[in-house]
């Protein structure tokens, strides 16, 4: 029966059109919370699993331990990289602060430093302080890389700030901060930096900075100028050396080698001239000394090359001594193998002792003398021995290496050198007297009683060292027993007397004791009584004392003395240079009419 | 009734599990997991939330894929993220391009921390490239980038970067290597220095090494200090390092322990070794100078000795008015005198030009010393009339200006010598004590310049001064061989051998025997035996082998028979010859010889 629906019908279809109606809203309803629930417990799942922020500050990262180790450690994909580190900025302050401090004992892998640099980079967004304080384990270098990330940061944000902070690093961060933020800072000019530099006391710095810049401009095309420009300014050559090397070496490549001399005459102090020579020397050592050979301005140009073989000689003594063995025949040449025997017998003095023939006889000398001073100081008396088997090499006086053997020898051990002397050395001969020249002086602060017995017995007039007298009141001068000297004068040779005499007197005026000195005249015979004075007063011209020696003549026992003394100081052209107007006219009321 | 039921039950579950299902689909496609999970974490900072990583896949708006819209955005870790992103299946060229691409980008704020994120990705892909890249930006910043660079080429390929670095100029080659060294992983400390040996880098193996050392010991100053004089690295290096141990230890240590520092110091370097321990003492001392003045006299007298002047050259830097109060004291110049005259040396230096307004508070006996100093430290910046000026005024006190106009006199020579010359010449008589000293110092630099002017005016000088001889003197001392040769003749004093055999010994030296011979030859017979006599020396020293080869075939037997004798002579002095050799050089003397 075809019926149009009833009221009932349409009563019920309504109902059910409810129902569907009801049933999606409450669905959709139902959905959205789920989902949101469901994301909910997902994300707090996830965050757990992964880098655990959470809510327990306490816990977190005992529970993440795996995690962390796994971000540390692991060679990452760069997908799981991007990720990672977008996912570094949910963590908060704290977990900043724990990661990073973990990451100063991670084992190293590719990614990490990128890692450290990104947390603390978000860090610094949070509390730039906590960030620079999180560096202190990281050793330095790698702290340098992270306070650049900190600061680049941070002086955009508040650049006075920035560099208050900088200005309190300790010293060895100081200067590498500070130039990160001057080079970093596109928008700021110098003007700028200026402006808070006396403000904040970092003007040296900025100094420092300004100049090399002004150094940047004219390096490429004017080196020289560039390098007087450092050399002018008033910042500390040494911390300048990194921009001296590349002046240099832009110079070098314009001008190569010839601009040794230039450096060599800047008078750089602290070591830098020598590292700067011998950096653009090693670039080419033998264009060098060619170009130091011509014969012109030798003296600058022997010194340039004397250090260039002293370092050559370091590195390579064989290479260096072909080198100088292939020079020209010259001055510079004889100077260069006079350094190079110089800097390798001590060094290396078995080999070039073995090398002796080779090298020329003018030379060898010196080689045998010096390769002996180096080789003494463990078995002298073997030395010694080897020494003597040289005598037969031309070109070889194994006296003179003897000689420096027991000098060394002798001021550690100088009774067993003075024993070697006194049985090896023949008597009476001119040898004995010059090695007892270089012992007594040691022997004499153990005994200067003996030593000076020694000294009178062992007078040899033919020697050149005939005075070993006063070779042993010197050193107790030297050594400031000026008592024990005073009481030996009376040993001492009559001939030397009134000259030792002086040398004790000299002393006794710089020690204030100038009534010694008058009571020591009365032991000099009367003839040399003015000798005695004048030999004084013209030493102690040459130290300065010109107010000692008016005392002294002021207390020289007769006017007679004084007036002699004081003429012939006088006439000896030693008032002009030495006294004072007023102290030249108090002289002059000496001289007898 | 109840299918009514049932068909309800139906149509609800349905309705309700469609609802949901849709609500799902809906939410995921406008809220997706990872947007959520930004939302609900708590952040402190609100744009760190809009970051994650696959927010940015979805919302290429937020999350710029331009790099210029990248280095436009604020925040850094925004910019690194998003650069990462851009970054990522990129090849080597086009990283390299897009890094090239910001270096003539104009200096936004953002551009330099976006470039050294670039080098460090591309040192990744393609280390050589982003090499060259470095010297197309800014010198100032070559430091940086190639640190960064070095950083990451060496946790690649360790090896192959020391390889390109060691062909670097410097500073960059010492400073790429040393950063590979600090960073690379991959290599044991053997392979490493065998790496550099074969490099030949040695140098800067041994010099990190001693670093990484230091870094250990740096706190022990004795320890650091030694560590640093053992190892095999420049004067210079050494001294930066020692340098470093100082000031970190300055930075630690209370200034009331200053005496203890400079004690140790001393203790280690035993006064041995001056150019480094000086600069220990100094940065010490500078510190706080005048403690450490005062608590120098708690250390041994030896130690006293050796490291006051230091210590005062630093306080006299600082405060040089105090600095000389304390050490002319009654009690400190009675006990101490010798040693004021050299501690003044550095007060001169710290004072500068202002000694002349000072000059009262120097001991009388000492002023004239003092000015010698002043006119010496300045001599090189004042005007000769500057300079006289200020010796009259010092004279003008009564202070002796003899040695100082001296000194001064002879830096004059160094850039002027014909005003100097002029000057000296013209003040003779001023002078009667120095004038000729400092006449013959700036005619022999005159003569480097000019000799023949240098040699005409010293033959308008008396004879006796003997200024022609020192004109030929100094061009023999500089090489100068030939120029001195064409003025011998000019040479009034004809008594004098020694000014013919200064350049007669040069021609030896310089392998021109026959031109020595010659000279010899051209001198009177009574100067001639002194000339040979003296030439034997050089010839023996310089050029045995042709002096044993040559003398024998000399075909003036006398003038054969004089160098024979020279050559004994020497030969008592230095045994130069072998016994055969002796005997050959014996038979040439004459019998009627006098030598």
């Amino acid at each position: 029966m075809n019926s149009t629906p009833t009221s009932h019908e349409s009563v019920s279809m309504f109902s059910i059109r409810r129902i569907v109606i009801g049933g999606v809203l409450i669905g959709l309803a139902v959905g959205v919370i789920g989902y949101l629930i469901a994301i909910w417990i997902l994300n707090s799942t996830n965050l757990g699993g992964n880098l655990s922020p959470s809510n327990s500050q306490n816990s977190h990262l005992d529970v993440s331990e795996n995690d962390i180790d796994q971000l540390f450690s692991r060679e990452l994909s760069q997908s799981d990289f991007v990720k990672l580190t977008a996912s570094l900025t949910d963590l908060d302050q704290r977990e900043l602060q724990d990661l990073i401090e973990k990451s100063s004992r991670q084992s190293w892998h590719s990614r990490l430093y990128t890692v450290q640099e990104t947390l603390v980079e978000l860090l610094a967004r949070m509390s730039p302080e906590e960030a620079v304080a999180s560096l202190d384990e990281f050793a330095e270098h790698r702290r340098h890389a992270l306070l650049r990330a900190v600061f680049t940061h941070w002086s955009i944000v508040n650049l006075e700030r920035a560099l208050s902070a900088a200005l309190n690093l300790p010293r060895a961060d100081q200067s590498y901060v500070l130039n990160t933020i001057f080079a970093e800072q596109t928008s700021l000019s110098i003007d700028d930096l200026s402006a808070l530099s006396s403000k904040l006391n970092f003007e040296t710095e900025l100094d420092a900075w300004t100049k090399e810049l002004d150094t940047y401009e004219m390096l490429d095309q004017e080196p020289a100028k560039a390098f007087d420009l450092l050399n002018s300014d008033a910042i500390d050559d040494m911390r300048q050396i990194d921009l001296y090397r590349q002046v240099v070496e832009k110079w070098f490549q314009l001008d190569g080698v010839e601009i040794l001399p230039q450096i060599d005459s800047a008078g750089l102090v602290g070591g830098l001239s020598g590292e700067l020579l011998d950096y653009i020397a090693k670039k080419d050592r033998k264009a060098a000394l060619n170009f130091l050979v011509v014969e012109d301005e030798l003296t600058s140009r022997q010194s340039i090359g004397s250090s260039l073989i002293r370092s050559w000689t370091e590195d390579d003594a064989e290479e260096a001594f072909q080198a100088v063995q292939e020079l020209p025949k010259s001055q510079f040449r004889n100077a260069m193998m006079q350094s190079l025997i110089y800097g390798w017998s001590p060094i290396d003095p078995n080999a070039v002792l073995e090398r002796l023939m080779e090298i020329p006889r003018m030379y060898r000398t010196d080689v045998v003398s010096l390769a002996a001073g180096a080789l003494a100081a463990d078995d002298p008396e073997g030395v010694l021995d080897r020494v003597l088997s040289f005598r037969s090499v031309p070109g070889t006086n194994v006296d003179l290496a003897i000689e420096n053997v027991v000098r060394t020898w002798s001021s550690e051990e100088p009774e067993r050198a003075l024993e070697w002397v006194q049985i090896n050395v023949a008597d009476r001969s001119p040898r004995r007297s010059k090695l007892l020249n270089e012992v007594l002086p040691n022997y004499a602060l153990i005994d200067p009683e003996q030593a000076m017995t020694i000294a009178v017995q062992e007078f040899n007039p033919d020697s050149l060292y005939s005075n070993l007298e006063s070779r042993v009141i010197s050193s107790l001068l030297y050594a400031d027993r000026l008592d024990t000297a005073k009481e030996l004068l009376d040993q001492v040779r009559d001939e030397i007397r009134a000259l030792e005499s002086v040398n004790v007197a000299l002393e006794f005026v710089k020690n204030n004791r100038i009534d010694e000195v008058i009571a020591l005249s009365s032991s000099v015979s009367a003839e040399e009584k003015a000798d005695y004075f004048y030999w004084l007063v013209v030493r102690l011209t040459i130290v300065d004392r010109s107010s000692e020696i008016m005392e002294v003549v002021s207390k020289i026992p007769t006017s007679e003395l004084q007036s002699d003394v004081v003429n012939r100081m006088l006439s000896g052209g030693y008032g002009e240079s030495n006294f004072t107007s007023d102290q030249l006219t108090t002289l002059r009321s000496y001289l007898s009419d | 009734m109840n299918n009514k039921k049932l068909n309800r039950f139906v149509f609800g579950i349905t309705s309700l599990l469609g609802g949901a299902g849709f609500s799902l689909v809906i939410c995921f496609v406008l809220f997706p997991p990872d947007q959520i999970k930004e939302n609900t974490v708590p952040d402190e900072s609100a744009s760190l939330q809009t970051l994650s990583a696959d927010g940015y896949d979805q919302n290429p708006v937020k999350y710029p894929s331009d790099l210029v819209d990248i280095v436009a955005l604020a925040g850094s870790t925004e910019r690194r993220v998003a650069l990462y992103r851009l970054l990522e299946n990129k090849s080597g060229a086009q990283v390299a391009d897009l890094l090239r691409s910001t270096l003539s980008a104009s200096n936004s704020e953002n551009v330099y921390p976006v470039q050294r994120l670039l080098f460090s990705e591309l040192s990744r892909l393609d280390p050589a490239k982003v090499l060259e890249l470095i010297w197309e930006t800014e010198r100032a910043r070559w430091g940086t980038l190639l640190e960064i660079v070095a950083t990451q080429w060496s946790s690649i390929a360790p090896s192959e970067a020391l390889q390109v670095f060691s062909s670097l100029p410097e500073p960059w080659k010492g400073k790429a290597i040393r950063t590979v060294f600090q960073h690379q992983r991959s290599l044991s400390e053997e392979e490493l220095e065998e790496v550099a040996e074969s490099l030949n880098i040695t140098d800067y193996y041994v010099q990190w090494a001693v670093e990484v050392e230091l870094a250990h010991v740096i706190d022990e100053p004795r320890t650091a200090f030694n560590l640093v004089l053992e190892t095999d690295i420049s004067d210079f290096q050494k001294r930066t390092m020692l340098r470093k141990i100082t000031r970190r230890w300055i930075d630690r240590e209370s200034t009331e322990n200053i005496g203890s520092m400079l004690s140790l110091v001393d203790e280690v370097f035993n006064g041995n070794q001056y150019s480094f321990w000086s600069v220990i003492v100094a940065d010490i001392a500078a510190s706080a100078p005048q403690v450490a003045w005062e608590q120098l006299l708690s250390l041994s007298e030896d130690t006293q000795a050796r490291i006051t002047s230091r210590v005062f050259r630093s306080w006299a830097n600082l405060d040089p008015i105090s600095a000389i109060q304390a050490i002319t004291t009654k009690e400190y110049m009675e006990s101490q005198k010798s040693e004021v005259k050299w501690l003044l040396m550095g007060w001169v230096f710290a004072l500068s030009g202002q000694v002349l307004e000072q000059i009262d508070l120097v001991p009388e006996d000492f002023r004239s010393f003092v000015v010698n100093e002043a006119i010496r430290v300045r001599a090189n910046s004042l005007s000769p009339s500057e300079a006289f000026d200020l010796l009259e005024q010092f004279g003008q006190r009564g202070i002796n200006t003899v040695e100082a106009t001296t000194t001064f006199v002879i830096n004059w020579s160094q850039s002027d010598p014909t005003a100097a010359v002029e000057w000296v010449i013209q003040n003779m008589d001023k002078n009667p004590i120095n004038g000729v000293s400092m006449l013959r110092y700036a005619l022999e630099e005159l003569a480097l310049l000019n000799s023949t002017k240098a040699m005409e005016i010293a033959l308008k000088q008396p004879e006796n001064s003997g200024l022609a001889d020192a004109v030929i003197f100094a061009l023999a001392r500089q090489g100068k061989i030939d120029e001195g040769l064409a003025l011998l003749p000019q040479v009034r004093n004809t008594t004098n051998s020694y000014v013919y055999s200064s350049i007669g010994g040069s021609l030896i030296e310089s392998g021109r025997v026959e031109d020595a011979l010659a000279l010899g030859e051209s001198l009177d017979e009574a100067m001639r035996p002194d000339f040979y006599r003296l030439l034997a020396w050089p010839w023996l020293r310089f050029d045995v082998e042709s002096l044993l080869k040559q003398l024998p075939q000399l075909e003036n037997i006398e003038v054969r028979s004089m160098i024979a004798a020279g050559v004994l002579q020497q030969q008592e002095l230095y045994p130069y010859l072998t016994e055969k050799e002796l005997e050959m050089v014996t038979a040439l003397v004459l019998e009627d010889s006098n030598d």
